[in-house]
């Protein structure tokens, strides 16, 4: 029996994709944004997210991210500029500890002299646990073991017993 | 604004180029594909050179070119190296590659041993898990040409995504796995000579020195060697890779494609030309962070630092070498899930008395329908590659043991194996989503690997080797 049912909501559900597509557009708003992962960090690296204002003119200057250690960005470590027109930026090989971001944009095409600030978005990594680490990796090389070990032996029993 | 390394005609016009050039190749080559079995398995004649390129250029994909960097960009060195060992993929399915022409010297899918060996059930759950699996990897692949391209020129996601697929659906179309394999030859070549032209020029502009300088100061976690996730990442990647390996039919058809006495020294010496790829792919996104190169996602890493340090020209290698790697895997995804689909599911199971023009017919239409869902699948990019990739690896690490074993112990039943691949892919798909995906191969193929232990036991009544010489029915 031909149940069309199915068949029918997979194409409806394919066939809306090219319309999701089309509304993945950013959002535009009248202030610089900033967004973090918005989850703690267990591997080191994570994505910001920035929201340009509408407004901003062909002659502003890249917009770049401040990183600090201290809430108040009192002491820059270190400025990102993300690639291209891109509005977000991946960034990795982070230790332990917490890290302050802060967007910021020169020369936006406002009357005002001063630079576009986002708010301070914070990020906090904290690793995975060695001993769960060293746990996994034995578990894993212990499981190989046997795997190589098993195709070796059952390969080499083969050759010997070509009827077999 | 930051310019991009190409201008978007630029690119543009090398894809249309190399396009038209692999679509009239696919079309020349194809004109000797008298009968299904020509289109499918390209005779099964396929001689050492052609045998060796195709194994390492199909492997040779948007994994070890945005994915290694990707992987090395966020767990460090341990994300080169590990990724490296996926080529133990390829060194291991040597000997069971001589095995399965051995026992299937006219089989044609991976599906059709696990039918004839386990019975329906089994093959019902390894269809399942093919499908996944091979969805899975050609979203992301069509997904890489898009991403490819707007890392390079900025030219729109959707663009660059979809005049890649429309190439390899045409080539494929007109040449079957003939065309597959003679144009991953060229890739092949294209790919070894730009990889290490690259991190050449990349070794003498940057140095090794002040890379593992700014590393050292700024991103320390990248140099450690005891990095917790990618200490877990390891083993789990080796078992993904083990699990593509073993149970898809792009590998599988190969065994069956390649002359006897070939396979085991062609998918060995694939392996071993492999091995160092991930490597160098991977050291570039080392050198990111120096360079103020920081991805809008990780996965556009590799090609955006290569074409920063070495320019127009540089980015036009890189464009190249990378198009060619995705090329080579996506036209043989699309080869080989299309002999699954019209060999197990339409022959199998829906026509059985369908004959050898009719069966070539529908592997056609198979591979353009493939081609269409694949491309309404990556219109609306997900996901990164990395997260794609991952979520299938518990699906296809739960088929290692049913089919290492299957190939070599009789006493391995259809039940065992069908709870093992079941009951595999449930816990890794349970690890992925409660623990994270560096558990996902690993649990997969550790419980599928018990169950398949207790049934190998447990039995006592052997599997007889005869019941893998399937008569074909007369059209």
């Amino acid at each position: 029996m031909r149940r069309p049912l199915p068949w029918l909501a997979l194409w409806v559900l394919l066939l809306s994709l090219p319309l999701q597509a089309l509304s993945q557009r950013t959002d535009a708003n009248n202030e610089l944004t900033l967004s973090g992962p918005g989850v703690v960090s267990k591997e080191g690296y994570f994505t910001l997210q920035v929201g340009v204002p509408v407004s901003v003119g062909q002659a502003a200057q890249p917009l770049q991210i401040a990183m600090s250690e201290h809430a108040d960005m009192s002491a820059v470590s270190a400025t990102y500029r993300p690639l291209g027109d891109f509005q977000q930026l991946t960034l990795s090989g982070f230790a332990d500890g917490s890290y302050y971001f802060q967007a910021r944009l020169d020369d936006a095409g406002n009357d005002a002299a001063e630079p576009l600030l986002s708010d301070i978005v914070r990020v906090d990594v904290k690793h995975y646990s060695h001993a769960q680490a060293y746990g996994l990796f034995i578990a894993g090389a212990l499981l190989f073991s046997i795997l190589v070990i098993l195709v070796l032996c059952l390969h080499r029993t083969r050759n010997t017993d070509n009827h077999g | 604004m930051t310019e991009f390394a190409l201008s978007s005609q630029l690119a543009f016009t090398i894809v249309a180029v190399f396009g038209l050039a692999w679509i009239a190749f696919g079309w020349w080559l194809g004109r000797a594909n008298k009968s299904h079995e020509d289109y499918a398995l390209a005779g099964r004649n396929v001689g050492f050179a052609f045998a060796a390129a195709t194994a390492m250029a199909t492997w040779v994909t948007s994994n070890t070119t945005l994915v290694a960097p990707q992987l090395t960009y966020q767990f460090g060195v341990w994300g080169m190296i590990g990724y490296s060992f996926a080529a133990l993929g390829l060194i291991l399915f040597a000997p069971l590659a001589k095995r399965i022409k051995e026992l299937l010297p006219h089989g044609y899918t991976s599906g059709d041993f696990i039918r004839l060996r386990y019975g329906r059930a089994a093959w019902y759950v390894f269809i399942v898990i093919s499908t996944v699996y091979a969805f899975g990897w050609l979203v992301s692949l069509g997904m890489a040409g898009g991403i490819l391209l707007q890392a390079l020129s900025g030219l729109e996601y959707h663009i660059g995504m979809s005049a890649i697929l429309l190439i390899c659906v045409f080539y494929t179309l007109f040449g079957g796995l003939r065309a597959v394999i003679a144009t991953d030859f060229i890739q092949a070549l294209i790919i070894i000579v730009g990889v290490v032209l690259v991190a050449y020029l990349l070794m003498d502009k940057v140095g090794l020195e002040s890379i593992h300088q700014n590393l050292s100061n700024d991103h320390p976690q990248l140099l450690d060697l005891l990095f917790p996730a990618a200490m877990m990442f390891l083993f789990n990647n080796i078992f993904f890779g083990l699990g593509e390996i073993f149970h898809s039919n792009v590998w599988w058809s190969r065994a069956l494609a390649f002359k006897k006495r070939v396979a085991f020294k062609a998918f060995f010496l694939g392996g071993l030309l492999w091995l160092p790829i991930p490597i160098v792919t991977g050291f570039i996104a080392l050198a990111a962070p120096q360079l103020g190169i920081f991805p809008p996602s990780p996965d556009m890493v590799g090609p955006t630092v290569a074409a920063s340090v070495l320019g127009e020209v540089g980015a036009v290698i890189v464009f190249i070498v990378v198009f060619s790697a995705l090329a080579s895997s996506l036209d043989s995804l699309l080869a080989a899930t299309a002999d699954l689909l019209t060999r197990d599911v339409y022959h199998k199971l829906l026509k059985p008395q369908a004959g050898d023009a009719q069966l070539l017919k529908v592997n056609r239409y198979t591979v353009l329908l493939l081609g269409v869902l694949t491309w309404l699948l990556c219109l609306p990019q997900l996901s990164s590659l990395g997260a794609l990739l991952n979520f299938t690896g518990a699906f296809v690490a739960s088929t290692i043991f049913p089919i290492l074993l299957g190939l070599y112990q009789r006493r391995l039943t259809g039940r065992y194996a069908c709870a093992a691949m079941v009951l595999g892919t449930a816990i890794g798909l349970t690890g992925y989503f409660v623990i994270g995906f560096y558990v996902a191969a690993l649990l997969s193929a550790a419980v599928s690997g018990a169950v398949c232990g207790v049934g190998v036991l447990r039995n006592r009544q052997p599997f007889d080797w005869q019941r893998l010489s399937e008569q074909e029915p007369s059209a």
